[in-house]
């Protein structure tokens, strides 16, 4: 029998461990002409209709890591204060992901794709330009209550790779920084980096949501 | 006092059933969502593929029960199911979605520092790393070991090989993981 640690037993363990499968599956199996993507489920938590009043202002930030900025965890406090200030404001206000998608690649050919229709309580507000190191960022703000604001950092590191159709995405989780009240929790996947960033966020996953939109039920 | 159904019980009911919308399926849909949609998810890593991988497992399930002649265990059966749907998935289509799950993990606990969660972060992504690196055979001996809890000889009669070639395999990753996660405490010191 192979022999390991107790320790990396119990990780694996925990890495691994079930889970439950979500709601829905039934109703997919019993029409099985595959989804685009996972079920949004129309009824709200108690918890997401009292959320509704709370306006977080998010921003989405996407660059070109040719340029100086090759990872996450090398942001440094300056480049926090950047990116920080990059959620204030926006360059083009628009809510339709196209017109901002189009704008990112005319202003600053940055390719950058949005789900076509954002979950309920995700609002875009629009977009702007800003420059990290010489490395040209895209920000993306929407909300999604009214009271606080994040911010999701993209990275793109090798376009054909992360832009392949077939690729499996995984997130490789890299570092969790603060500055100035402003958290950045930055990962990796499939040859990109990422990184949200948010100020009070009651709660931090929301900020998933402008991408995710498979949360809407869980959360 | 209700008596559960034995799987074979249900498993026969299903054989019998002339719907996939009936009971006896929903029945067993029920008892085994949670065990293939886990397989899937760890082996995928992404909870979009794993629906797809559990929606196309529980159709063929539907389709070829059948021909299920209990030579071997249903859990073996399935088992076979699931591994060979996860091998055949092909991810069509993918936007700009990255797996949350690790994410939601992460949420820092009320009691979990800032740096706790940086340090968990790590290790997650270092065995996420490893094990997402491994050929799909290797990563699926990981995947029936610790997600199913699975022995050697389970895991070897479901793939087809010795209970040799799987404790090597799981060896192998351990070592890698070993190295990796060990200097990773090295450097949280």
């Amino acid at each position: 029998m192979a022999e390991s640690k107790p320790w990396l037993e119990m990780e694996l363990a925990s890495q691994f461990r079930p889970v439950m499968a979500p709601e829905g599956l039934w109703d997919r199996i019993q029409s099985p002409a595959r989804q685009a993507s996972p079920p949004v489920r129309s009824q709200l938590p108690v918890w997401l209709a009292l959320a509704a009043t709370v306006l977080l202002a998010s921003v989405a930030l996407f660059w070109q890591a040719q340029g100086g900025l090759r990872d996450m965890a090398q942001l440094t406090s300056q480049d926090l204060r950047v990116l920080a200030d990059a959620a204030q404001g926006v360059s083009l206000q628009s809510d339709d992901p196209r017109v901002i998608v189009k704008w990112l690649k005319s202003k600053g050919n940055i390719e950058l794709e949005l789900p076509s229709a954002a979950p309920g309580k995700v609002h875009l507000l629009g977009a702007k330009l800003v420059e990290l190191r010489g490395t040209l960022i895209a920000a993306v703000a929407y909300h999604i209550g009214n009271d606080d604001s994040a911010t999701l950092l993209v990275s793109r590191k090798k376009r054909s790779a992360f832009w392949n159709a077939g690729a499996t995405s995984k997130h490789l989780f890299t570092r969790v920084a603060t500055e100035r009240g402003t958290n950045v929790f930055s990962w990796s996947t499939r040859d990109q980096n990422f990184a949200v960033a948010w100020a009070g966020l009651s709660d931090p996953q929301s900020a998933c949501l402008l991408c995710h939109a498979d949360l809407h039920g869980r959360m | 006092m209700v008596l559960e159904e034995s799987q074979q019980e249900l498993v026969e009911r299903c054989r019998k059933a002339s719907r996939p919308d009936s009971d006896a399926f929903r029945a067993l849909f029920d008892r085994y969502k949670d065990k293939v949609y886990s397989i899937a998810l760890r082996y995928s890593g992404d909870p979009a593929v794993a629906q797809d991988i559990a929606q196309d497992t529980f159709l063929k399930l539907f389709a070829s029960i059948g021909s299920f002649r209990g030579e071997a265990s249903f859990d073996s059966w399935l088992y076979r199911l699931v591994v060979n749907a996860c091998f055949d998935q092909k991810r069509k289509t993918r936007r700009l979605t990255p797996l949350v799950e690790g994410f939601l993990d992460l949420m820092p606990a009320p009691e979990a520092s800032a740096l706790d969660d940086v340090l968990r972060a790590e290790m997650s992504a270092h065995i996420r790393e490893v094990v997402e690196s491994l050929p799909p055979d290797q990563r699926m001996v990981i995947v029936l070991r610790y997600t199913e809890g699975l022995s050697y000889e389970e895991i070897a009669a479901i793939l087809g090989c010795s209970a040799g070639t799987i404790a090597s395999r799981l060896s192998r990753v351990h070592k890698v993981l070993e190295r990796r996660l060990v200097r990773l405490a090295g450097r949280r010191k």
